[in-house]
């Protein structure tokens, strides 16, 4: 059960440091997807 | 500089694991997009092993696949951004199997097989070698395919806004009534020329491996 928190802890965190990094790239570059 | 020559030599992913073959053999057409898309390839596999290995002792068992699917998701699209927005020839050019490096068995297996296990920096010189083996591989594929297919090669065509200059060598083998012969510009020869060099490749190490016993 622990573990299964800390795994979708885990997944929560990492989706949104990536959202945050693509967030970043996209608008230092300007470009549009 | 062992782990880089296992990844090149021992390990190669084309030659040897057989991985990653649908985008090596869709992009071996021409050497240029070959050796670029290799370079893409490298600088991805290098951050997402760079950045699993950081969190392997975070990720439990049961979130481990969508975790590298994220992270390897978020690289390939920040070279897809980038590639966009300063080379959109080369961006053209390699398509739509430029965002299917998400989802290339090199990557995801050598973050399944090393970089969940191993330390930053074996982990890193371990992807050094494969990005690299892949790259110098889909080269070699692309090289043959090209001279006897087309009788050219191409070094830089697509990028050349981006360099100021082309480099195209046209006739390298005198063309006579069979050659060049344009099968291998079609899937076939793709399969037949990385069959040859399989073949090739195991003639070799097996040479090596008779000499050291």
């Amino acid at each position: 059960m622990q573990d299964n928190i800390k795994g979708i802890l885990v997944l929560t965190i990492t989706a949104f440091v990536c959202s945050l990094l693509l967030y970043l790239v996209i608008n230092l570059v300007g470009g549009n997807i | 500089m062992k782990t880089i020559y296992n990844g090149i030599i021992k390990e190669n992913p084309t030659f040897v694991l057989l991985l990653g073959l649908c985008s090596a053999l869709a992009v071996t057409k021409t050497v240029e997009s070959a050796y670029l898309m290799g370079i893409c390839v490298l600088v991805i596999l290098i951050f997402s092993s760079f950045v699993i290995s950081l969190i392997r002792k975070l990720v439990t068992d049961s979130v481990r696949i969508p975790v590298y699917i994220l992270i390897i998701g978020t690289f390939v699209t920040i070279v897809e951004v980038l590639l966009k927005e300063y080379i959109p020839d080369l961006y053209s050019a390699l398509g739509i199997y430029l965002p299917l490096i998400v989802v290339n068995c090199i990557v995801l297996g050598r973050a399944m097989v090393v970089a969940s296990k191993e330390n930053v920096g074996k982990s890193v010189l371990d992807a050094i070698g494969i990005g690299l083996g892949f790259t110098l591989a889909i080269t070699i594929i692309a090289l043959i395919r090209e001279i006897l297919g087309t009788n050219t090669i191409t070094l830089i065509d697509s990028i050349s806004s981006f360099t100021g200059y082309k480099a195209i060598y046209k006739d390298i083998l005198p063309s006579t009534d069979i050659f060049p012969i344009s099968i291998f510009t079609t899937s076939t020869g793709a399969f037949l020329t990385l069959a040859f060099l399989i073949a090739l490749f195991n003639k070799i190490k097996g040479g090596k491996k008779n000499e050291s016993n």
